[in-house]
């Protein structure tokens, strides 16, 4: 079932450019080569020389992401935000910073499921995009929401539980954000990996936030809770297995 | 039938003249500049069904907010808790005919129809400040009369303590009546000797003209010292009761709503403060406003609770 979904995904295969091999599909099972019906007759989607295209598909992606930011600030310049603008710019920062966690958290998954590694180099910028929102919902609330009173900020926050865990989810993407780029990430080895898993945490901290801001309908928290459990759930079935798979080997092993 | 009484205070009597006329002429003031401006037309309130109505007693002395943003940001659950939703989501609902049924401890108990009711209760114009729980507020120009003049008309009995009010329950029309986040229908009450406060108003219109449906047309409470989801939209039906009614929010979150729900900026929501209020229209880099005790109208109605712990009958 998994070969055929991932069969079909082959076609979309966008081809890398040499020295980033990293991000390339190392496993021959999953190697797009092993597919039949996506290797004959077919050639790659894009056949533009892979760095050239991987520019330019970087650029657009970024400036998809961006357009959320330039429409919010397109409307609260000619005050197009409703009764209360400070509110939607809170808000609307706030539900793409989820979004942008969502996306970000979505790309292993869609490599486990339809074979496809490459949207997996977007993982990086997804996840700066969604940190740039909750900069920019947290900047919102301080500087337009609290006036950048500190009077306001010392009554109104420690009275506000979800605030709090607004807080404590920005503290959680700052180091994230902070060790994004590829020297930090060569620096840290191991540990890069083992501190980047901080965005699980993150992901359910801000289900929190937001499942405790709400009064009396829960339906849009629900819905990202069902986004974001289904992706950590999947990573937790494929860890599952993956343990599984080496305990076997260890046992096979032993009584070989 | 219904006892006539003597008609209502005049504005003139209790508003300084040049107080109201300058009112008038700041609307005007600002509708020419908005249509220099293209934005929102402000002085709508010159061309309604209830444009010539006189000035209520009680009426503030303050800058209005615009009809644009009070029309299009309310908490409407039976729609939507989306507050732009409601906006369009609330047209399909019929407000014509509407009747009423008074019902309890009343020696007149009946169904009214809204007609009769208004024929018998002249309305007035009062600006009064609004002040929503979620810790927003506005200025808004009501069109309506006092609450306790229609009560009183139906003679409660000695046994009447509170007043209960209901909203339509018309799950076809109120989507959002379909799903269970209030327990349907809305119902709201006042303590009796709340009720007959003279600030308390049954409104049918804003801004010169009749209530715009998200807005709880044909019929709504406004008790402008108490936070907004006490003044229920689209009241079906009034009873009065021995006991204390339950209510909608207070069932919903008996923790967080209180069944008082004075507006008081020194007991906070248990999830966010209270001491501060958006003011909706005030710009982007306005600051919040200070909250008042009672919304500002404690000189008329903190006597009222002058016996009780407000921290502890939130």
């Amino acid at each position: 079932m998994l070969y055929r979904v991932r069969a079909w995904f082959a076609r979309f295969r966008i081809p890398s450019p040499a020295g980033e091999g990293a991000y390339a599909l190392k496993s021959a099972v999953l190697s797009p080569q092993s597919y039949p019906d996506a290797r004959e007759g077919q050639k790659p989607l894009l056949s533009l020389s892979g760095k050239i295209h991987w520019a330019a598909l970087k650029i657009v992606v970024f400036l998809l992401s961006l357009m959320p930011f330039g429409l919010l600030a397109y409307g609260a310049i000619n005050d197009e935000l409703g009764a209360n603008p400070i509110e939607a710019l809170h808000f609307g920062f706030g539900d793409w910073a989820l979004r942008f966690l969502c996306i970000g958290l979505a790309l292993t998954p869609i490599k486990t499921i339809t074979g496809q590694g490459w949207p997996i180099r977007f993982r990086r910028m997804m996840g700066l995009f969604a940190f740039f929102y909750a900069s920019m919902h947290l900047l919102v609330f301080i500087v337009l929401d609290l006036s950048l009173s500190w009077e306001a900020f010392k009554d109104e926050v420690p009275k506000s539980p979800y605030i709090l865990m607004g807080l404590l989810t920005y503290l959680l993407l700052v180091p994230l954000a902070a060790t994004s780029t590829k020297k930090m990430q060569k620096r840290l080895g191991r540990n890069w990996v083992k501190l980047q898993r901080l965005v699980y945490l993150a992901g359910l901290t801000a289900l929190v936030h937001y499942f405790w801001l709400v009064k009396s309908d829960y339906t849009e928290p629900l819905i990202y809770a069902a986004v974001i459990g289904v992706l950590l759930a999947m990573r937790l079935v494929v860890y599952c297995r993956n343990k599984h798979l080496i305990n076997n080997r260890e046992i096979h092993k032993k009584t070989v | 039938m219904l006892i006539k009484t003597k008609a209502n205070i005049l504005s003139s009597q209790i508003t300084d003249r040049a107080v109201f006329e300058s009112r008038r002429e700041f609307i005007k003031a600002a509708t020419a500049l908005s249509a220099g401006l293209m934005l929102p037309n402000l002085g709508q309130a010159e061309t309604g069904k209830y444009a010539d109505v006189p000035i209520g007693p009680y009426s503030a002395k303050l800058q209005v907010t615009d009809r644009e943003d009070v029309a299009g940001y309310t908490n409407y659950y039976e729609f939507s808790s989306n507050k732009k939703d409601s906006t369009v989501l609330a047209r399909p609902l019929k407000t014509k005919p509407w009747s009423v049924e008074v019902a309890g401890e009343v020696e007149k108990p009946g169904i009214y129809n809204l007609e009769d009711i208004l024929k018998d209760n002249p309305v007035q114009e009062r600006i009064y400040r609004f002040r929503c729980v979620e810790a927003w507020s506005m200025v808004v120009p009501w069109i309506g009369f006092p609450l306790g003049e229609m009560l009183k008309r139906f003679n409660p009995t000695s046994k009447a303590k509170f007043v209960e009010f209901t909203t339509i329950y018309n799950p076809e029309i109120m989507v959002g009546q379909r799903s269970n986040g209030l327990n349907w229908p809305y119902v709201e009450g006042l303590r009796m000797d709340e009720a007959m406060h003279p600030l308390t108003m049954m409104v049918t219109g804003m801004y010169g003209d009749e209530l715009p449906n998200q807005n709880g047309a044909p019929l709504r409470l406004i008790v402008p010292w108490k936070y907004g989801f006490k003044s229920i939209k689209a009241i079906v039906k009034i009873r009065f009761s021995e006991t204390m009614p339950e209510t909608a929010w207070h069932k919903n979150a008996p923790n967080e709503y209180g069944f008082y729900a004075n507006v008081n900026p020194e007991v906070s929501h248990p999830r966010w403060s209270q001491s501060r209020e958006r003011v909706l229209g005030s710009g982007i880099f306005a600051p919040k406003r200070d909250t008042e005790k009672f919304n500002g109208y404690g000189a008329e109605v903190a006597a009222l609770y002058s016996d009780m712990d407000l921290k502890q009958y939130f």
